[in-house]
């Protein structure tokens, strides 16, 4: 309903255009405030924990993304036969779709996230570079061809100067992003990194920047409303990276001081304002080791590593942004905004890192997280749930508050250390061994930390010896076998929740 | 009931068996032999108490031959034995098999193609991003068992080099 007079655009049931931990955490933050929820998902996400969140849920395609949940026809038809009033539209997938915003308000539904210009004028990374310059915000040196074609971006890159960064235009997650060290490796990055981003994002046009040399990567959330304001939520630290994918973020950076997140913020506040911002967004920054900083990005989204804020600043961001949605003002001020402890957060991945980080995928035979005091888990799988190769291979955040710095850590490293995740291998043993080394206790994090101290991955752990115990003991008393009877087949192909039916004489013996 | 599983470089054979009295266990660990008790709770953990009297907790279940195991604070995969050096065997065989279940999108190899190690060979995309399978030595391809576009499924070989000893030449490059 629609109320003209206060502009106030009432939402009470969100289609969620996304799968996975995000919509899982949209759903959540609906119910929270009363609004329905429709899940839309693909055939082989038919089961997935998304699904079962939601209050209904709609069958929109095979399991290709771009077949099912890149399809902007099917999701609108999709929220046309739920009745619902408004599109939430996650991160990743269609969320920085400017035609995809358009095509929401034009079928008169509300769009949860900002402006289609404002996507738009960000989403093009080469032309928000040129507006940035433009609003005085400082920005990385780099250039871009005025075409597309490999001599002319062979060119930029020898004018910028190797190394150089090679970037998808419409870009983001690490995807089409090549490091090129020396000019001999430009065509085949160019090339990868053109199909990569064609695959992606439908659009393969790149652009070339200078490679910083051990920079920070900050970002600072920043959030708008329809009246005007627009306030910063301080930094996030994501420096910890492999090839440009995030696994360890964290709030506030340990380099980063009252003052000079003031002048970040400042920063961050002018690049949204420069676009009319509206809803939650993210500005990133590389920070060098001189205390500069440059424009990187800005992320017109909610940001895969939003939690850490929202646990600094005690903060809904996901709530925050069904309001302003709304039409409401931020409820907020920049001078009641202020940080409080530490939040750490860690991204599982079905990836092998014994074997180069590989994507690994199968059935999770079993999967307990931790349930501890500042510990928060945003998972998109469930026990039972297969891990299929269709999707992006994160699994789940760990995210862990505490008083200071240290007091997370700790309690990252314990949650870590408790996590259950069987039956697909993951990098926990390598989140862990990141949470645990001294370099990173020490705050001495920068985009080149993995490689430096991770050359070669992580081995994969040997079993300990009361591991070995176990497994010998599971066998001895039948658990999962199939001498244990007619229940074992389901066992043997991992159906997670057969094993301990299995249990029930042993319990008798106790 | 005994298995032989893999323990980091190493063959071990694991075995557990019932003692006369209720709830206690021998356990054999290569040649070593412990003696412990083992309750399970109503959740499905195992309560191992060890002869020094430590009680630890595990959970485990089954994902085909593989164990997985979380106790004392760390899960670990219990699987079978690959033979000895197999924990890292990488590189000695003459096939190159897809890492993950993906999509072929590019071959850069034809048979008969004189091959540097590192040099990459096919390139797979699973989970939206790239991987590119590198020749794990010098060598020359004998077979190419893939094509682009098509899907492949985890361990499937995608291009077959020639057998080292067989080749007259130890250097690829200085044959070609």
């Amino acid at each position: 309903m629609t109320d003209p007079d206060s502009g106030l655009r009432e939402i009470t049931k969100v289609l969620v255009a996304n799968r996975g931990e995000i919509a899982v955490r949209v759903i959540e933050a609906c119910a929270a405030r009363g609004i329905a929820t429709v899940a839309i998902h693909s055939e082989a996400d038919a089961t997935a924990a998304h699904v079962r969140a939601a209050d209904e849920a709609v069958l929109i395609g095979p399991a290709a993304a771009t077949e099912s949940y890149l399809v902007i026809a099917r999701v609108l038809d999709a929220a046309r036969r739920t009745g619902a009033d408004a599109i939430h539209p996650g991160y990743g997938f269609l969320s920085e779709n400017a035609e995809f915003a358009e095509a929401v308000s034009a079928a008169g539904l509300t769009w949860i996230g900002p402006d289609p210009l404002a996507i738009r004028a960000m989403g093009t990374k080469i032309a928000a570079r040129e507006r940035m310059i433009a609003a005085g915000v400082p920005v990385v040196p780099g250039t871009h061809a005025d075409t597309q074609d490999l001599e002319a971006l062979a060119a930029a890159a020898e004018s910028v100067g190797f190394p150089v960064l090679v970037k998808a235009s419409a870009g983001g997650g690490g995807k089409g992003m090549r490091a090129v060290h020396t000019p001999e490796e430009l065509p085949a990055a160019l090339e990868a990194a053109r199909r990569e981003a064609l695959g992606a994002f439908g659009d393969g046009a790149l652009y070339i920047e200078r490679l910083l040399v051990r920079p920070r990567h900050i970002e600072v959330q920043v959030f708008g409303d329809r009246h005007g304001h627009v306030v910063h939520f301080g930094e996030r630290e994501c420096s910890i990276q492999r090839r440009h994918q995030k696994v360890v973020e964290e709030a506030p950076s340990p380099v980063v001081g009252p003052e000079l997140r003031e002048r970040m913020g400042a920063a961050a506040v002018a690049a949204a304002k420069a676009v009319d911002y509206v809803g939650a967004g993210t500005v990133e920054f590389m920070l060098d080791a001189s205390g500069d900083f440059f424009f990187l990005e800005m992320n017109t989204r909610l940001q895969v590593e939003h939690p850490v804020t929202e646990e600094v600043y005690g903060v809904d961001l996901v709530g925050l942004q069904l309001d302003v949605a709304m039409g409401r003002p931020l409820p907020v001020t920049q001078a009641d905004i202020a940080p409080r402890g530490h939040a750490v957060e860690v991204r599982l991945y079905a990836e092998d890192p014994a074997r180069g980080f590989l994507p690994a995928t199968g059935t999770l035979t079993r999967y307990r997280p931790v349930r501890a005091p500042g510990i928060r888990h945003d998972g998109g799988y469930t026990e039972g749930d297969e891990v299929a190769v269709h999707y992006d291979p994160m699994l789940a955040k760990l995210i862990a508050w505490g008083e200071d710095r240290a007091h997370a850590i700790g309690r990252m490293v314990r949650a870590l250390d408790a996590w259950e995740v069987h039956g697909v291998i993951t990098n926990l043993p390598f989140l862990l061994a990141v949470a645990r080394h001294p370099e990173f206790a020490a705050g001495n994090v920068h985009t080149g930390f993995i490689p430096e101290h991770f050359p070669d991955g992580l081995p994969e752990p040997a079993p300990t010896e009361d591991a070995l115990i176990a497994a010998a003991l599971a066998d001895a008393m039948g658990l999962g076998t199939s001498a244990a009877g007619a229940g074992a087949s389901a066992v043997d192909r991992g159906d997670a929740s057969a094993p301990w039916h299995l249990v029930g004489p042993w319990r008798g013996c106790a | 009931m005994s298995r032989t599983v893999q323990v980091g470089d190493d063959a071990v054979a694991i075995a557990a068996r019932a003692s006369s009295r209720p709830n206690e266990y021998t356990v054999a660990i290569g040649d070593q032999h412990l003696h412990v008790s083992v309750r399970v709770a109503g959740d499905g953990t195992l309560l191992i108490t060890r002869e020094d009297g430590r009680t630890f907790s595990a959970t485990v279940s089954r994902d085909g031959t593989t164990t997985w195991v979380t106790a004392s604070g760390a899960t670990a995969r219990v699987r079978e034995a690959v033979g000895p050096g197999g924990g890292g065997g990488d590189g000695a065989g003459h096939g190159l098999e897809a890492p993950m279940p993906g999509k072929v999108l590019k071959v850069e190899c034809a048979v008969g193609d004189a091959v540097v190690q590192g040099q990459t060979l096919v390139i797979v995309e699973a989970m939206k991003m790239e991987h590119a399978i590198k020749a794990p030595r010098d060598g020359v391809v004998a077979e190419v068992r893939c094509e682009e576009g098509a899907l492949v499924g985890a361990g499937e070989p995608l291009v077959i080099l020639d057998d080292p000893d067989d080749a007259e030449a130890p250097d690829a490059r200085g044959a070609s």
